[in-house]
């Protein structure tokens, strides 16, 4: 079954993009335009991976981060962080929290395929 | 003495009987009766005087030395304007001699004028019998000078000379206008992590959907990616033409006529650039107001500074910032208002002091409130604040204005 992947980002184009690029990259992949319809969405689907924003309105990625880690039932899937601000103690903060990956505004599609695939394949070669 | 028969002599030294001295005067008369003529020699203990004229010699010496140890310049005025005294102080500052100055007119000796000076305190003293201040630049010795003017009476009530105080600010202020302009670039730097958050989004979107059209065969497909590419592009030059207005930084010198209303919207959209929050709602009360006469770049700093703090206070839970404006009597109200975190009782008499702030390191400077008081004060405004703890905190600016400027 095809990776599932959930995009969240305040920036439709965006969120568009990377629906795009991933999809031919063979994920699956669904969208979230903030904090609270992510975690709505968490809810309900199953997910492998989370591709989120820092700055977004009404829940910012800190806070879904945290929530996220600290659910049992999600604590496990990566998260690779798109940010816009590129700074070292933001990047440190985002590691602190539990991110899996940081990448920053703006990207290339290489760029983020080389994070999943970095993750996946780290998965799939670990020892349990 | 006694061959003239008549005469006086003082500070006659005379050894008593216990060994000590005394020095005494000593005055002889010749007093004739008839066939013989008598002295009469009176000898006056001078000690206790001497005692007395040693103690004001030595306290005018006191004073001398006071008044010429002070190193801001001191110096007494006559009700003509005549210099009639001068501490070591203005000598040296005026490179002069203390017979250069006494006795000239003072605006004649220290800024070459033939009549008094427009603001000078003296005059007010001269006039009102009260202390009077002014802050003024000199040209002649390169200096701003703070002076100070007290008046001086005599036993009657008369106003008998001023004293004149003045205190070289020059330095000071210009360590307050490079604080003002650091505080400006501090601004700026957030303001420039604002504007990249802004410009990376859309930025991020035109190079992905590039690199999608790239890879795309479809002519209508690639169509739509373009249309996207050209909004984000669009939304780019929003922000830069935002930029450019807020960094058309006036000259620090240049005043002119500026309508607060419009500031006020300016300043919000540069906050709004820099620092996202979530959810916070605007409501504007602006009313038909007069201009202020200020610099454009200080009031902008102001306003800037006012809404970030409120923004921030506001951060995370949202929020609503009311900005108004009304106009009073003679003069123009601003008021800056969040229903955020407030700011604790035992902080509010600390909030204008210099590095005072209770954010975290590296996110405030403790600049701002102080950087907003002096900017307001400097012309002539007050600013209050009004503040409760959970509720929320409003600040309020009154700015004067000059009517017959209209």
């Amino acid at each position: 079954m095809n990776k599932q992947v959930l995009v969240i980002d305040d920036e439709e184009t965006i969120r568009k993009f990377i629906k795009i690029q991933l999809g031919k990259a063979g994920y699956e992949v669904k969208e979230a335009a903030d904090g609270e319809q992510a975690m709505a969405q968490l809810k309900r689907d199953r997910f492998d991976v989370l591709i989120c924003d820092i700055m977004m309105p009404k829940k910012n990625g800190w806070e879904v981060l945290k929530e996220v880690r600290l659910n049992p039932e999600t604590s496990e899937i990566p998260v690779i962080f798109l940010t816009a601000k590129n700074e070292d103690n933001d990047m440190s903060k985002g590691y602190e929290l539990g991110a899996t990956y940081y990448i920053t505004k703006p990207f290339t599609k290489s760029q983020l395929l080389f994070g999943l695939n970095m993750i996946f394949d780290r998965k799939k070669n670990s020892l349990y | 003495m006694i061959k003239e028969a008549e005469g006086r002599t003082d500070a006659l030294s005379l050894v008593r009987k216990d060994g000590g001295s005394s020095e005494v005067d000593l005055s002889i008369k010749r007093i004739d009766l008839g066939d013989e003529s008598f002295f009469q020699m009176i000898f006056r203990d001078l000690s206790d005087q001497r005692k007395l004229e040693k103690k004001i010699r030595e306290s005018k010496r006191n004073l001398e030395a006071i008044f010429d140890s002070i190193r801001d310049q001191l110096s007494i005025r006559a009700p003509d304007y005549q210099i009639q005294r001068v501490n070591r102080a203005v000598i040296e500052k005026y490179h002069t001699t203390f017979e250069e100055l006494i006795g000239r007119k003072c605006y004649e000796a220290y800024y070459q004028r033939d009549l008094p000076c427009e603001k000078c305190p003296v005059t007010v003293t001269f006039e009102t019998k009260q202390p009077a201040s002014v802050v003024q630049k000199n040209p002649a010795i390169d200096s701003t000078l703070h002076i100070f003017s007290y008046p001086i009476f005599d036993d009657k009530g008369d106003l008998l000379s001023v004293i004149e105080y003045s205190r070289d600010v020059t330095e000071e202020q210009q360590l307050q206008e490079q604080l003002i302009q650091s505080q400006k670039l501090a601004g700026i730097g957030i303001l420039a992590s604002g504007v990249a958050h802004e410009i990376n989004n859309p930025l991020s979107g035109i190079i992905g959907m590039a690199e999608a059209s790239l890879e795309e065969e479809d002519i209508s497909t690639i169509r739509s990616y373009l249309t996207d590419i050209l909004n984000c592009g669009q939304r780019i030059s929003e922000i830069v033409k935002g930029l450019r207005s807020y960094c058309r930084i006036a000259k620090q010198e240049e005043q002119n006529r500026i309508g607060m209303n419009d500031v006020l919207e300016e300043s919000l959209k540069m906050v709004r650039l820099a620092v996202k929050t979530s959810s916070i709602e605007v409501v504007k009360q602006f009313h038909p107001i007069d201009k202020v006469v200020a610099n454009l770049g200080e009031i902008q700093q102001v306003f800037t500074n006012l809404i970030t703090n409120a923004f921030q206070a506001m951060d995370g839970k949202g929020g609503v910032l009311t900005l108004s404006t009304r106009s009073l009597r003679d003069s123009v109200e601003v008021k800056v208002s969040d229903n955020g975190m407030g700011i604790p009782q035992k902080y509010l008499s600390q909030i204008f002091d210099p590095f005072f702030t209770t954010k975290k390191t590296g996110e405030g400077t403790g600049l701002g409130l102080n950087i907003v008081y002096r900017i307001v004060t400097k012309y002539g405004g007050t600013i209050d604040v009004d503040s409760r703890e959970g509720l929320g905190t409003t600040f309020i600016l009154r700015f004067p204005i000059r009517r017959d400027e209209t």
